[in-house]
């Protein structure tokens, strides 16, 4: 690309980088009618959310730049067609209830990517961790009958909220209301919590021995927590906690109450529950799990595992368990292909696949990019490229913490003054795992009525469930979020295995994430013969990542002399290390371009000339 | 996955990720209108960006093909977005103008970047466009059918010379791209799955739920 010359010296918009963020607002304001230049020093789209061949991340590894680290990559299997592979550094979950999906629902964009389903959760737990404990806690304090509460869920079950259009059992006396049913079906997920008041006249007696008797009966159907070796699903719908054959009645009486307890706090209008929260805000999840809802310990675990958050139980903040189990818990039951299933991924690399779609979104709206081409220099609103060019632009784009971005730093005194003490940072050990066997006892169907089986699994292990070879055992969660073929980023034969940990790579972070695997291979991908899969090639990398609120950091170059300093600089800042899709996202785009524009109104809207080529498409 | 195999059923469905690549105005644009609509226009103008169509064929009474088009613009200034497009593409149509031979140089610059980055069992098919010129004034034609044809051999592409007027072997480039495509042993990157691994359809979900809120 050097030798190529821009066809215009005079933008409205310069963007540099191409990750989710810049790609997301480089469209939204090509869209909107600006003139915008996206360029990316590197040769290929996504930054941080890029994904890659095996040959490619070979070649990333060898000099790798912050926010990446201790990078390094090992072929062990025979691999044919490296650049076969899409292998992302941001597989990121979306929950069907995420302000991203939103977007894409409103401006008609989701066909522009594939969606495959996250299936279950699965929590590691050897048997002696289901016998653990903790020293029995006060109890109580806001749980008025959990037993009672939970029987009443799952009396009613069928109206809806987080189980509904679920297959129904025979004991529960279904066919009177599957009319009201398929009603309630439609309306928002909300609506469970009125389900908890006292079950309705015709809604039947059951006993909790009966359910427990009907969850042994029917455990082969699949319908109810499943087993995959050491691995159980995570209890997550009233459904799950009443027929889980793991749980003794009284722990389903807690579990059934810290639900109906989410779902209060789901309602901001219930000011019980925000008070609740609020005092509570410090408190750590696994502190108050064991005073007010006494369960066993795997159970925390497995209700933490639903976060996805990489702290610690016992470091997790209340507040940040239960907003992210509020969005796990009305998400699930809503995906009309897939009951079972709260989340989706983006096939083709994830993350990535957005920051393709927005970059060539650029370009269709008439913008231009530019790859290996960067920025040197920035005065006033005039900014000279990597190869020596000069060119203006009223708004200038850049990523706060990416220095492959970020050769402007080392220049103008008025590009360091806009440079704010930086905001405190959480580094992250990862993975990417290739393995040789399609391991499908992890995406095989949990409902009848599913009409299609998910393409990722989450797994979790849990606190001191690995071990080094020095003896250390995790101090944290590992995660793994595993992917089959369907999401285009394997073979046919193969999947990935993505792991995440805090622990970091001196603390043994790299060990415990081939521990897990290794786990995962023994249990779950053993085909009954006893071979045991392999990994072919495994990439381990840490990634820094930004903490703190959403606030960009927007910096308007206004001096004296403001006629001469057209230019404005807003510095984007990454998105954050969670495994789900960063939710702040959408809103902090939004600001930027509301700063630009004058408006969020219109954000990513198609143009008239788009919409009328959209339809055309549909038509076929 | 716990679905037959696509080949044990009667009916075979495989869809394709199909990308154009070729200089500006040698008639990419011009044979995917005609491969999709049977259309021909004198005065198109040249693409933005890129443009996105699908076409459907049927290979034989049990198979059927779907190609997601790709159709890129030729124009140097959008050179970074072309790697977006062949990442992931199951085949590539590589055209060339047979009245420019400059064209075939940039065709086979593209080959080329192929066979270096994309994927290693992507099709690649050359079509030499604006037959019908030469076959109206035969000193027009600035590439020899055999130049090419030796080209295309040496480098394990298909080949065919095309007239987007004319429909002359459109319809043939394609079908001979879907033949060649393996439709049973997808790889990396390879054919979409069938049933198993249809993706999730958020329109359905969209529909649902503007019932539910508009109520
Ligand atoms: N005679 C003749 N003209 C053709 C043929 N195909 C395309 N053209 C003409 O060539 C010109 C360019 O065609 P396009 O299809 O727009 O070319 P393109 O390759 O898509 O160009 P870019 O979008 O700029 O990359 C148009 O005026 C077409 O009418 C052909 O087969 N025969
Ligand atoms: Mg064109």
């Amino acid at each position: 690309m050097d030798d190529y010359t821009l066809p215009s010296t005079i933008w409205d918009i310069i963007v540099l980088g191409t990750g989710v963020k810049p790609s997301l607002l480089s469209v939204a304001l090509s869209r909107a009618g600006k003139k915008v230049l996206q360029l990316d020093p590197r040769e290929y789209y996504g930054a941080t959310e890029t994904a890659f061949s095996i040959d490619e991340l070979e070649q990333w590894a060898k000099s790798p730049l912050p926010p990446f680290s201790h990078i390094g990559t090992e072929r062990i299997g025979e691999i044919t067609r490296p650049r076969g592979y899409t292998l992302a550094l941001a597989p990121h979950l979306v929950y069907w209830g995420s302000s991203l999906l939103e977007l894409l629902r409103e401006v008609k964009m989701t066909s522009s990517f594939t969606w495959q389903a996250v299936g279950s959760w699965w929590v590691y737990l050897p048997e002696p961790a289901m016998e653990e404990r903790p020293a029995t806690g006060i109890g109580g304090l806001l749980l008025d009958a959990g037993v009672k509460a939970v029987k009443a869920a799952a009396a009613v079950k069928k109206k809806g909220g987080w189980n509904k259009g679920r297959k129904k059992r025979k004991d529960v006396d279904v066919d009177t209301e599957a009319s009201a049913a398929a009603s309630e079906a439609s309306k928002p997920t909300t609506e469970a919590t009125e389900t908890q008041s006292p079950a309705g006249p015709e809604a039947p007696e059951v006993t909790l021995s009966d359910l427990t008797a009907e969850a042994t009966s029917t455990a082969p159907s699949g319908s109810t927590l499943r087993k995959l070796g050491t691995f159980r699903e995570v209890p997550c719908t009233f459904e799950d906690v009443a027929f889980s054959p793991d749980l003794q009645d009284r722990d389903r009486g807690y579990l059934g109450g810290f639900l109906r307890f989410l779902m209060k706090c789901a309602d901001p209008t219930d000011v019980k529950h925000q008070e609740i929260l609020q005092k509570n805000s410090e408190t750590s999840f696994s502190e108050f799990l064991s005073s007010e809802y006494p369960l066993p310990t795997w159970t925390i675990a497995s209700l933490h595992s639903l976060t996805l958050l990489q702290t610690p139980p016992a470091e997790t903040k209340l507040k940040d368990a239960v907003q992210a189990l509020i969005t796990h818990l009305t998400s699930i039951g809503s995906i009309p292909d897939i009951r079972s299933s709260a989340a989706l991924t983006i096939a083709y690399g994830g993350s990535a696949e957005l920051t393709q779609v927005w970059s060539r979104g650029t370009a269709v709206s008439g913008g231009l990019n530019v790859l290996g081409r960067g920025i040197t220099k920035i005065v006033g609103d005039t900014v000279t490229l990597s190869n020596g060019e000069v060119v203006t632009a009223d708004w200038i784009l850049v990523p706060e913490e990416d220095p492959e971005t970020h050769e402007t730093s080392e220049t103008e005194s008025t590009t360091e003054a806009t440079t704010k003490a930086t905001n405190s940072t959480v580094s992250y050990t990862k993975s990417i795992h290739l393995i040789s066997s399609p391991l499908n006892p992890l995406f095989t169907r949990k409902l009848e009525t599913d009409r299609i089986p998910p393409n990722a699994a989450v797994l979790t292990f849990p606190v001191g469930s690995l071990c080094t070879s020095a003896g250390l055992t995790n101090t944290a969660p590992v995660y793994i979020i595993a992917h089959s073929s369907a999401t285009g980023e394997c073979g046919k034969d193969e999947s990935v295995l993505y792991t995440s940990t805090q622990i970091l790579k001196d603390d043994g972070g790299y060990e415990f994430a081939s521990a897990a695997v290794r786990r995962v291979l023994e249990e779950i991908g053993s085909d009954g013969n006893g071979t045991t899969p392999e990994v072919k090639f495994v990439c381990r990398y840490t990634q820094k990542f930004p903490v703190g609120d959403d606030e960009e950091e927007m910096v308007a170059q206004e001096t004296e002399e403001e006629e001469e300093v057209k230019g404005r600089i807003v510095k984007i800042k990454g998105m954050k290390g969670g495994l789900a899709f960063d939710e702040g996202t959408v809103e902090s785009c939004k600001r930027v371009y509301e700063r630009i524009i004058g408006t969020k109104e219109g954000f990513l809207r198609m143009t008239e000339q788009m919409r009328r080529q959209y339809e055309e498409i549909e038509d076929q | 996955m716990s679905h037959p195999r696509a080949s044990t059923q009667s009916q075979r469905f495989a869809q394709f990720k199909l990308v154009l690549l070729g200089e500006s105005a040698v008639g990419k644009s011009s044979l995917v209108l005609r491969f999709v609509k049977d259309q021909f226009d004198d005065y198109r103008e040249s693409t933005i960006g890129a443009a996105f169509l699908t076409q459907t064929i049927a290979l034989d009474e049990t198979t059927t093909v779907k190609f997601e088009i790709w159709d890129t613009a030729g124009q140097e200034r959008y050179k970074s977005l072309a790697p977006m497009y062949y990442r992931n593409a199951n085949c590539a149509v590589v055209v060339y103008d047979i009245t420019q031979s400059s064209s075939l140089d940039k065709a086979k610059a593209w080959v080329k970047e192929l066979q270096r980055q994309a994927n290693e069992n992507i099709v690649i098919a050359l079509a030499g466009n604006k037959l019908d010129i030469v076959t109206g004034d035969p000193s027009k034609r600035a590439v020899e059918t055999v130049e090419a044809e030796a080209y295309a051999k040496e480098a394990g592409l298909l080949f065919f010379e095309t007239s987007a007027k004319t429909a002359q072997n459109v319809k043939d480039l394609f079908t001979a791209i879907a033949k060649k495509l393996p439709l049973d042993q997808p790889g990396p990157r390879g054919a979409r799955p069938g049933a198993g691994g249809r993706g999730v359809d958020l329109k359905g979900g969209m529909a649902a739920q503007q019932q539910g809120c508009n109520c």
